[in-house]
C-alpha cells in the first residue's frame, strides 16, 4: 500500500492544488490523506480504484477543513492573489492567463469545482466521479455542466471588461 | 431518438467527455454538424478544460515536498482524533480512538459503538479521578507497598472478586509501589500505583465488570494526563499516566496479557 500511495502523490497533489490553490494548504491535504489512507487500509478492498479511494478520502477532508475553517479559508482566499510560481513557471501558456483560470475556477462553488477538477483535470469517469463526491451520477453531470458554463461566462466576462492582452481582474 | 431532436447541455458535455455508446456519440456528431452554435459552445468548453489542465499539470512533475514524501512512511498505529466530550466526571475530556489494524486492538472506532463504548469512557474518566486523588499524595499513595506483594495481590483479588495481580511493568520503566482498594460506584475496584525513575508515577485500576462485554480500548486526557480503559470480559481495566499515547498503549498491551494471564 505504501509504495502505490507513494505513487499516486503528484496526482492528490494536483487535485488538491485545484481544490484548495495555496500550496501548503493543498500539501497538508494531500499529508493528511495519506496518513488516513493508511490508517484506514484495513478498509480498502484492492478492487476498488485507489486513486478514486484517494480522491475520496482527500475531498472529505478538504470539505471538513472547509467547515471549520470557514472564515478563514475566506480570508486565504481573499488575500491569495498570486497562484504557487513553479506551477506558473513550468506552464507553457501566458503565466497570466494561468493565474486567471486558477483564481476563476477557485472562485466557482465547490460542488461546481471538485467535479470540474475530478472529469477534467484527473480524468475521472462520471461514474468514478459520482462516486468520489458521494453523489447520484446525474447530480455529478448537472454540477459539471454548470462548471464549465460558469468557467466559460468568466473567462468571456474577463476578456471583454480588459480587452485580449491585459491582466483581467480576478472574478469573485 | 430521432434525427434533429434538440441534444440537451448534459448530453453535449457526456459526448466530449467520452460518456457515451458509439451510437448515441454518433448522433450527437451529427446533431453538432448541423448547430454550429452548440458546436462552438462544445469548442470553448474543451479549450477551457485544456487550459485549466496547463495551469494544473506542472503540478505532476513538481518535487514533492519532503514532509508530503515522509507522509507515506508514517507509523499505521497512530491515534485518530474522534471526538470532544464532556463528561459528567470531568470538565472537558478528549477522547481519541486507540488505531487499527491488529494485535491487542480488536477494532478501530472511528465515533461508532457508543452504546457499549461509553460505559468504558466512564471507566477512564473515573480511574484518571482516582488517579488524580491518590498518585498526588506522597507519603500515603498506597494501603499496602510492593514489598508485601503476595498479600496486597490476594486482599485486593478477594474485594474484587476475580483473581488479579499487579503487573509487572519494570519493562516499561516503571517500578511497583503498591495498591489501595477504592470503593468504585458501590462496588470494589484495586488501583496499582507504579512510579519511574523520575517520579512520575502511573495507576492500573481494576474492577468487575457490572456486564459482561468486551469494549475495545478508549483513550481519554485531561491536560497531562491521559487514561486508557478497556473492558475484556469479566473486568475494567484503566491505565492512567502522564506518558505519551504510544508509551500508554504499549503499557495497556502488557497489562492485558498479565491480567488474562491470573485470570
Amino acid at each position: 500500500m505504501r509504495h502505490r500511495l507513494a505513487d499516486e502523490i503528484p496526482h492528490l497533489r494536483r487535485f488538491a492544488r485545484g481544490l484548495a490553490r495555496d500550496s501548503n494548504l493543498a500539501d497538508d491535504l494531500v499529508q493528511d490523506c495519506v496518513e488516513r489512507a493508511l490508517t484506514r487500509a484495513y478498509l480498502y478492498d484492492g478492487s476498488r480504484n485507489l486513486r478514486t479511494w484517494l480522491f475520496t478520502i482527500l475531498r472529505n477532508i478538504f470539505i471538513n477543513k472547509v467547515r471549520e475553517e470557514r472564515t478563514r479559508a475566506a480570508n486565504m482566499a481573499a488575500n491569495a492573489e498570486e497562484p504557487a510560481a513553479p506551477a506558473l513557471a513550468a506552464s507553457q501558456l501566458d503565466t497570466v492567463l494561468a493565474g486567471q483560470i486558477l483564481a476563476i475556477v477557485e472562485g466557482l462553488p465547490l460542488e461546481q469545482r471538485e467535479v470540474l477538477l475530478l472529469v477534467a483535470v484527473e480524468g475521472l469517469s462520471y461514474r468514478e466521479a459520482a462516486d468520489v463526491i458521494g453523489a447520484p451520477i446525474g447530480t455529478m453531470m448537472s454540477r459539471l455542466s454548470r462548471a464549465r458554463e460558469q468557467l466559460k461566462l468568466q473567462i468571456e466576462g474577463g476578456q471583454k471588461a480588459a480587452g485580449p492582452r491585459s491582466q483581467i481582474r480576478r472574478v469573485k | 431518438m430521432t434525427d434533429g431532436e434538440r441534444i440537451d447541455d448534459l448530453t453535449l458535455h457526456a459526448y466530449l467527455d467520452g460518456e457515451l455508446d458509439p451510437a448515441r456519440a454518433a448522433q450527437v456528431a451529427a446533431w453538432l454538424t448541423a448547430n454550429p452554435t452548440d458546436a462552438a459552445r462544445l469548442e470553448t468548453w474543451k479549450h477551457n478544460d485544456g487550459m485549466l489542465r496547463a495551469a494544473l499539470d506542472p503540478v505532476l512533475t513538481e518535487l514533492v515536498p519532503v514532509r508530503v514524501r515522509r507522509s507515506t512512511a508514517v507509523r499505521v498505529r497512530r491515534p485518530r482524533l474522534v471526538s470532544i466530550l464532556v463528561s459528567r466526571a470531568t470538565a472537558a475530556v478528549l477522547l481519541m480512538s486507540v488505531g487499527a489494524a491488529g494485535g491487542w486492538l480488536a477494532r478501530e472506532h472511528i465515533g461508532g459503538d457508543t452504546d457499549r463504548s461509553l460505559p468504558i469512557e466512564m471507566t477512564a474518566a473515573r480511574a484518571l479521578d482516582a488517579h488524580v486523588i491518590y498518585a498526588a499524595d506522597l507519603r500515603h499513595p498506597i494501603e499496602v507497598a510492593a514489598d508485601e506483594r503476595d498479600h496486597l495481590n490476594a486482599w485486593l483479588s478477594r474485594r474484587v472478586q476475580h483473581q488479579i495481580a499487579a503487573p509487572d511493568l519494570t519493562s516499561a520503566g516503571y517500578t511497583l509501589l503498591g495498591g489501595r482498594l477504592l470503593s468504585d460506584r458501590g462496588k470494589a475496584a484495586a488501583l496499582f500505583m507504579y512510579e519511574d525513575t523520575t517520579g512520575k508515577r502511573l495507576t492500573i485500576f481494576v474492577a468487575q465488570s457490572r456486564a459482561h462485554y468486551d469494549a475495545s480500548p478508549k483513550l481519554i486526557a485531561r491536560d497531562e494526563l491521559k487514561a486508557i480503559s478497556w473492558s475484556d470480559g469479566p473486568l475494567e481495566v484503566a491505565v492512567t499516566g502522564e506518558l505519551g499515547v504510544d508509551r500508554l498503549r504499549g503499557i495497556g498491551e502488557i497489562v492485558t496479557t498479565a491480567l488474562k494471564a491470573k485470570g
